[in-house]
């Protein structure tokens, strides 16, 4: 526990000094909330921001759309079952730094495999994370291909615990598929959803390693994510006092959005799972 | 009669999609494999080569001029520890937060999620330093007491949503029978959550296989780790891709593997039926 509060206690001590790192930690000059208004007023936090948001929503949204769709398809009979779902989760598997290094050659515009393929198959060709509008998306597209994996396994896992029976009364009792989906299956899923949607939405937040492999926050600052923008704030410009702050900015900031997951999932949880509950 | 002429159709579609998927998942990780055997002079030709005379070679570079195997170990040390504790701690803290009342649960329970918010740029610094002075820089220990903070919260989380759909009369049958916590919780409800259990070992798994930045700050030569080890590829005058592919394709393997071997727990334990 001290050993998980030191760095957001001394993150804290540092947001309110002026440090350029590289100084020794004596010279650091405490200037209270300058570093926080500095954060608040200047136009590239508020675009980094936006550019997380609009990362964020993106990935979390077709992430646990894809990854239900898989995990339903792979929960069914079909030959091969257990290899297919070890497959699946491979993208999890390959090491970051290698899955953004790949994706850039696979994205390159001259040896690219992507442009390539199109190239033959007669369709357009993109730029990708070359192309100002088309880096964010050539950027999540890497993020959705590496971490659906992870929607897929936990809501995988979570339907494992569906009882069977209480499907089978509910189809007795003459519930058409879609509403067994709907108010069996879902009200079981609670917790793996709300697990799947609070960790995607904590990482997708954070990215780093991806945008660092792809695209190092450009082109221009297309996709400079926070994390991008706190890295070379802190580490390229060496502000290390201004970035502790932004640091908690951001934490601030994805401590509500996970608060108000948990209080919209808890509602529905209270309102659709007391049946079966009461039942059993 | 409706139902068995869309049979064959749906099953097709079915097929058709797991190829897709499947598809999807391979064609970047194959990439990765093929150019691990290739010559430098294949890997960017255009068109692609799909079929050359594999090369061993880059295989032979990383494990004899490159110290590889040292690191492999190191990773494997590393993961497995980490997710045995991580694995253990987080059931029976997953198990008092499902099944016990203390006061500011709600709260503590959120708060131990904080531990993974916080963007890992800003928690290095501090840990760094803080491991300097206790003087467990480059070494195993340390980086296993980091990534146990990083698991725990999501395996207590992930966990904890599995016990609760456990119906609490399991644990007074056990209670009744004489059972302690202690053995209600490895003898009736671990076998009944396993599912939950293998999703998340698998994750956890991959999570200290695959972490980069701590593992880059806090390592020196000792403990390095194999994503660390990967950046050597990286150099000033262009990225090493034959090697480094071969370093990602030793790297996949374990876990292909391990997956593979769990596969088993994730599918449905003895829930069904366990309350009649």
């Amino acid at each position: 526990m001290i050993i998980a509060l030191y760095p957001f206690v001394y993150a804290l001590q540092l947001s309110l000094y002026r440090w350029e790192m590289g100084q020794a930690v004596e010279a650091k000059k405490f200037i209270g909330v300058l570093n926080y208004i500095k954060a608040l007023l200047s136009s590239d936090f508020w675009t980094a921001l936006g550019t997380t948001a609009v990362y964020t929503a993106a990935t979390v949204v077709v992430e646990f759309g894809l990854g239900l769709a898989v995990a339903l398809l792979l929960n069914g009979e079909f030959v091969g079952r257990s290899v297919v779902r070890s497959i699946a989760i491979i993208p999890l598997a390959v090491t970051p730094v290698v899955v953004g290094l790949v994706w850039r050659v696979l994205y390159n515009t001259d040896y690219g495999l992507i442009n390539f393929i199109l190239h033959e198959l007669g369709l357009p060709t993109s730029k990708w994370i070359a192309g100002m509008s088309t880096a964010l998306i050539s950027v999540v597209i890497v993020d959705i291909w590496q971490w659906t994996p992870f929607a897929t396994l936990i809501l995988l896992a979570g339907l494992q615990t569906v009882p069977i029976d209480v499907l089978e009364a509910s189809k007795i009792d003459g519930a058409s598929g879609l509403q067994r989906f709907r108010y069996v299956t879902l009200a079981f899923l609670r917790t793996p959803i709300l697990v799947v949607l609070l960790f995607r939405t904590i990482d997708s937040f954070k990215v780093f390693d991806n945008i660092y492999a792809l695209t190092m926050g450009g082109p221009g600052s297309a996709t400079e994510t926070l994390s991008m923008h706190l890295y070379i704030q802190g580490f390229r410009n060496r502000h290390m006092g201004y970035a502790s702050a932004m640091g908690i900015l951001f934490l601030i900031v994805v401590t509500l959005i996970c608060q108000l997951f948990i209080r919209v999932i808890d509602n529905q949880g209270t309102s659709s799972n007391d049946g079966s509950r009461t039942r059993r | 009669m409706k139902s068995r002429m869309w049979k064959l159709p749906k099953t097709i579609l079915v097929y058709l999609v797991v190829i897709l998927i499947v598809a999807a998942c391979v064609v970047p990780v194959l990439w990765i494999l093929l150019t691990a055997v290739k010559e430098q002079a294949d890997i960017f030709a255009m068109p692609p080569k799909l079929f050359f005379r594999p090369t061993m070679a880059n295989f032979v570079d990383i494990f004899a001029n490159r110290n590889f195997l040292h690191y492999l170990v190191n990773s494997v040390v590393l993961a497995v520890s980490t997710t045995l504790l991580a694995v253990v701690l987080g059931v029976v803290a997953a198990y008092g937060f499902s099944r016990y009342n203390f006061k500011g649960k709600k709260d503590i329970f959120f708060w131990i999620l904080s531990v993974r918010m916080s963007p890992a740029i800003v928690a290095v610094i501090p840990l760094f330093l803080i491991i300097a002075r206790i003087g467990l820089l480059d070494n195993l220990i340390s980086v296993t007491v980091v990534y146990l903070l990083i698991n725990l919260p999501f395996i207590i989380w992930v966990v904890k949503g599995f016990i609760d759909e456990v119906p609490i009369e399991l644990d007074e049958a056990a209670r009744i029978d004489g059972c302690s916590s202690l053995r209600t919780l490895v003898r009736i409800i671990v076998p009944v959550i396993s599912p939950g259990i293998a999703a998340t070992a698998i994750l956890s798994i991959i999570f200290s296989w695959n972490e980069f930045l701590f593992a880059l700050v806090l390592t020196g030569i000792n403990a390095r780790t194999l994503p660390v080890t990967i950046l050597q590829f990286i150099t000033l005058t262009g990225i090493n891709w034959g090697p480094m592919c071969a370093a990602g394709t030793v790297t996949i393997f374990p876990i292909f593997i391990f997956a593979l071997s769990v596969q088993k727990h994730l599918v449905r334990g003895l829930t069904l039926g366990a309350v009649k």
